[in-house]
């Protein structure tokens, strides 16, 4: 399984991608550190409805890590795509049936391979909400960092079970017909959207998803938000290890048919 | 001291001067002078705390400068590799649920020892709802296993690193694994000092501050060391110690929303927190050792009865 996974790491430029990873968070952490929001610049303060003061340096570092943390989820999405998509390219699966490798170790090494890139994401982007949190100024930007970081696990979560649909696509159906599946559904959604916004009334909804709406939402409903942490990455990864199951179920199948 | 346990001793010694530089410098560099843990605030606590990745930081480099290798399986690995192969998943379910069952026991024990730091209402202080205490435990069982980088950055380094070549250094010795053990909780305790020196875990009013508390990390680091060590060597991955860890410093319990420690003050007040989960973390390493023990016999038993 061990180089099943290195090789995934491989092909997807992940030395590369590390060092850039640890590089980025270093700078971000040296420019949070030299930067502290509590050190005010008179050109760089804004002030809230209620008149409290902002420091923009806080709104800008805060929005450049979820930028970052954005990215990190983009990347997951992407990685699930390219390893299976590499493999078909070069046709190792055949040559890796050819192996002494256990049965399915293949399949699993897709699976795992994803669960640890999103473990890494996931740590990375809470080293850069803390340094970014640690020398905030206080008041709404820090009520804001923290409700919003309340939603990052189940952000994740939902893009591993993402990934858990996109897997069991690509694996089964090949890259072809997998990537006509995704342009489908993103089409219908697209559709959907324009649609809500040519022909429906959504004043009420913007007013619903609005930053602040949704601090006051985590901060009123604590015990929902605490259920939605406990049981979005439980039932993710449920359905994850379903959605493998299923694979090795099709694949074994496949296999019976060619034979 | 053979050749080989001299190199050993250097590999540790090089090892240990970068965790303990790493630390505390960043502890030094990030705590502001005069103020306490508790007047740090919530984000700021969370910022020292990344100073737990120190060890694994130091893993990396004694590794780098000693040109050890960075195989993760096997003899003199990093053991980052995970396997639920021969049942090795019930040390996994163990890591996730033994944090969980010692800090409830523990906080029951202190309750009958000291029946009056129990307060039926001290969650509504804590401003938490009385429905929340019951999903605690399994929020804490939850963000332990998710959120573990912070205790894989120990364990890393701890766990996979210096205690085997601790247990190398002791191997031959009468109770050698026994002092390994000792040795290496007495180090992970001192190696979070500056912490306790500004009332991290104890506060800072008791009396015998900060020494006290310091010996008190000590002996707790080592009953604690000794558990997550009995895992690390019984899975050959530090991941369950670094899974248990990090469910550890989450405190599950529900009882903390009944548990007031404000109601008794100076030493009682420091150590209370920490007896009950110690004279449970006794108990399970009793039952450890037994275990290990009795498993020890079948097996030589069983050797004896084929060899006659």
């Amino acid at each position: 399984m061990g180089g099943l996974l290195y090789k995934d790491f491989i092909s997807v430029r992940g030395k590369r991608f590390v060092c850039f990873l640890c590089i980025f968070t270093l700078v971000f952490i040296l420019i949070r550190v030299v930067f502290p929001g509590d050190r005010y610049y008179d050109d760089l303060i804004a002030y809230a409805a209620d008149g409290s003061r902002i420091n923009m340096i806080d709104i800008f570092l805060d929005m450049f890590a979820w930028m970052f943390i954005f990215m990190n989820m983009l990347f997951i999405n992407r990685w699930t795509m390219e390893i299976c998509s590499n493999d078909e390219k070069n046709k190792n699966h055949s040559f890796f049936a050819a192996m002494p490798y256990e049965r399915h170790a293949y399949i699993a090494s897709k699976y795992v391979f994803i669960l640890i890139a999103a473990y890494v994401f996931f740590s990375v982007s809470q080293i850069w909400i803390i340094a970014c949190g640690a020398f905030m100024s206080e008041g709404k930007t820090v009520d804001t960092l923290m409700a919003v970081n309340a939603m990052t696990l189940p952000v994740y979560s939902f893009m591993i079970f993402i990934s858990a649909i996109e897997l069991f696509l690509f694996i089964v159906l090949g890259k072809g017909k997998a990537m006509m599946i995704k342009v489908g559904f993103l089409l219908s959604i697209a559709l959907c959207v324009i649609y809500i916004l040519l022909f429906k009334d959504y004043s009420a909804l913007i007013d619903k998803i609005g930053i602040y709406s949704i601090v006051q939402w985590v901060e009123k409903n604590s015990f929902s938000m605490t259920l939605l942490q406990i049981l979005s990455p439980i039932i993710t990864l449920l359905f994850y290890w379903a959605s493998y199951k299923l694979c090795c179920l099709c694949c074994a199948g496949k296999e019976r048919d060619y034979d | 001291m053979t050749e080989d346990k001299k190199s050993e001793l250097k590999r540790l010694i090089i090892y240990l001067a970068f965790s303990f530089g790493l630390a505390w410098l960043m502890f030094l560099l990030f705590v502001p002078g005069g103020k306490t843990w508790d007047e740090l605030g919530q984000l700021k606590q969370s910022f020292i705390a990344l100073g737990m990745l120190a060890p694994v930081i130091a893993h990396v480099i004694t590794r780098l400068i000693t040109k050890e290798g960075f195989a993760m399986t096997g003899e003199g690995s990093m053991m980052l590799g995970i396997s639920f192969k021969n049942r090795k998943w019930v040390f996994y379910l163990l890591a996730i649920l033994l944090p969980w069952i010692y800090t409830e026991l523990g906080n029951a024990v202190t309750i009958l020892l000291c029946p009056e730091i129990y307060d039926p209402k001290y969650y509504i202080s804590l401003d938490i709802e009385k429905r929340l205490l019951l999903l605690l435990p399994i929020a804490g069982m939850v963000s332990g296993v998710i959120v573990s980088f912070a205790a894989l950055g120990e364990e890393g380094g701890w766990r996979g690193y210096m205690m085997p070549k601790l247990i190398k250094l002791f191997e031959g010795k009468p109770a050698g694994k026994a002092w390994a053990l000792i040795i290496g909780g007495i180090i992970w305790g001192i190696w979070h000092a500056p912490l306790t020196c500004i009332g991290h875990n104890f506060g800072t009013d008791y009396s015998g501050f900060p020494y006290l508390g310091i010996l008190i990390m000590c002996i707790t680091c080592t009953l604690m060391g000794i558990i997550l060590t009995f895992v690390t060597e019984k899975t050959g991955s530090v991941w369950p110690a670094a899974i248990m860890h990090a469910v550890n410093n989450t405190s599950p319990s529900m009882l903390t929303g009944y548990v007031n420690y404000e109601n008794v003050s100076g030493l009682k007040g420091m150590i209370l927190p920490f007896a009950g989960r110690m004279i449970v973390m006794v108990l399970i390493i009793g039952i450890l050792v037994i275990a290990s023990g009795r498993k020890h016999n079948t097996g030589v038993n069983e050797k004896n009865k084929c060899s006659s």
